[in-house]
């Protein structure tokens, strides 16, 4: 039967149908574009991605030569130190004495703490770091008297003296003080709270029981490994 | 005269043959020789070890050490054994500038800990290291008892795709999980030049 178009109720269900009708049909294409867009989004996600192979299950390149590792295994034995050793940790601020693989004495010790201090008029900087690296007992002093250098009256807000008698303090660093060259030595210290801390200008500082017996084990020359 | 060009050319050929096998073991030797400081990762050990001379200063148990490869690569990969070097100067934080104090004025607290303390809190856990050859490390900080890997950055994952779509080699990625505190230890030791010896 065809409807009359005139009807009322055929008009009102138009009116009312039109709409629904737009809906349904682009409602289901933006979902499946979305969809799909999302879809690819996903599959970029996981190709981007990596596959992460623990260390130790992968194997040996093809090329490793066994025989050659052993030989550079014999070649390291001889490199290293025969008799006592010196390993000092600036990080966790710890001195240790060595004999080959043996741990002969642990310290808790201080080392530098990194600040920097400027002299503007001059144009002067200084890092108080402790350097690391390998170094070696250059020479071993009995009763060391400091001489200040120039920082450390500038720390302090006083004038540099002019006379070098001025500089030199006999106390500040213990009974015994072993050489690393370039101005940084092993001493003891009036600061004992301050022991296990990066507290100095780049020295590395013991209380005098560690010191006393880091000076009679160590002997000159020996090495000294700052890390 | 032929037998001499014959012998000529097999003691040659046995030079470079020698040669070529000698080279590593020359370079880690050399780096071991030098008073320079470098850091060994044992893979069979699971252990990040500074060494200097041959011998152990430190020795940091890793949390983890994992090989990262791009997912659609086709490479089969191997252990990337060998010797590496920093290239690049990882920033420190900014250290921490005394003042002076003007002259007649009380001279400044002698305890340096706070401020070393903050300085220290500044060096990141989270960090990368690019060596030479060709290989990039990721640090990460985290617990021992916390440990979970991170997701790759978005820097990570376009070259994983570029390597993915293209012949373009991958980047080797290594990713190793250490103590925050060894992390940040390790940071402070990561200097250009520095030696880094995969075993």
């Amino acid at each position: 039967m065809l409807a009359d178009p005139s009807s009322p109720f055929d008009q009102e269900s138009k009116t009312v149908m039109e709409p629904k009708t737009t809906r349904g049909s682009a409602g289901p294409r933006r979902i499946g574009a979305a969809g799909l867009g999302l879809g690819l989004l996903l599959l970029l996600f996981w190709a981007s991605g990596e596959t992460r192979t623990n260390l130790a299950d992968l194997p040996r390149p093809v090329d490793d030569d066994p025989v050659a590792a052993e030989r550079v295994s014999r070649e390291l034995d001889r490199l290293r130190p025969r008799g006592v050793y010196v390993v000092i940790d600036t990080f966790n601020n710890r001195l240790s004495l060595r004999r080959g693989d043996a741990t002969l004495r642990e310290a808790v010790c201080s080392t530098g703490t990194g600040f920097l201090l400027d002299d503007p008029p001059t144009g002067r900087q200084w890092i108080f770091e402790t350097p690391r690296g390998v170094h070696r007992v250059r020479a071993k002093v009995r009763r060391p008297v400091w001489r200040k250098p120039d920082w450390a009256f500038l720390e302090e807000g006083k004038p540099i003296p002019t006379r070098a008698s001025e500089r030199f303090d006999p106390a500040a660093l213990g009974a015994y003080a072993l050489d690393l060259g370039d101005g940084y030595l092993i001493h003891g210290t009036l600061y004992r709270r301050l022991l296990g801390q990066s507290a100095t200008h780049g020295c590395i500082r013991l209380d005098d029981e560690d010191l006393e017996a880091v000076y009679h084990t160590v002997p000159t020359g020996s090495a000294v490994f700052i890390h | 005269m032929r037998c001499l060009v014959l012998v000529l050319l097999a003691w040659s050929g046995w030079t470079v043959a020698a040669d070529d096998a000698a080279e590593p073991a020359g370079t880690e030797l050399e780096i071991a020789g030098s008073s320079e400081i470098y850091l060994v990762l044992d893979v069979d050990r699971h252990r990040l070890d500074v060494q200097a001379q041959g011998v152990t200063l430190r020795s940091w148990p890793l949390g983890e050490a994992r090989w990262a490869m791009p997912r659609l690569s086709r490479d089969q990969p191997s252990r990337p054994i060998g010797i590496y070097r920093v290239t690049r100067e990882l920033p420190l934080p900014e250290r921490v500038r005394l003042v002076p104090p003007a002259p007649g004025a009380p001279p400044p607290a002698a305890d340096p800990r706070p401020k070393r303390a903050e300085w220290i809190a500044q060096i990141p856990t989270d960090y990368r290291v690019s060596l030479e050859p060709h290989l990039d490390v990721r640090v990460v900080g985290q617990p021992p008892d916390e440990v979970s890997l991170p997701n790759p950055s978005l820097g990570d994952r376009w070259a994983n795709l570029r390597a993915g779509f293209s012949d373009a080699p991958a980047a080797p990625r290594l990713l190793v999980v250490l103590s925050p505190a060894d992390a940040r230890a390790l940071y402070l030791l990561l200097r250009p030049g520095t030696g880094f010896i995969v075993r």
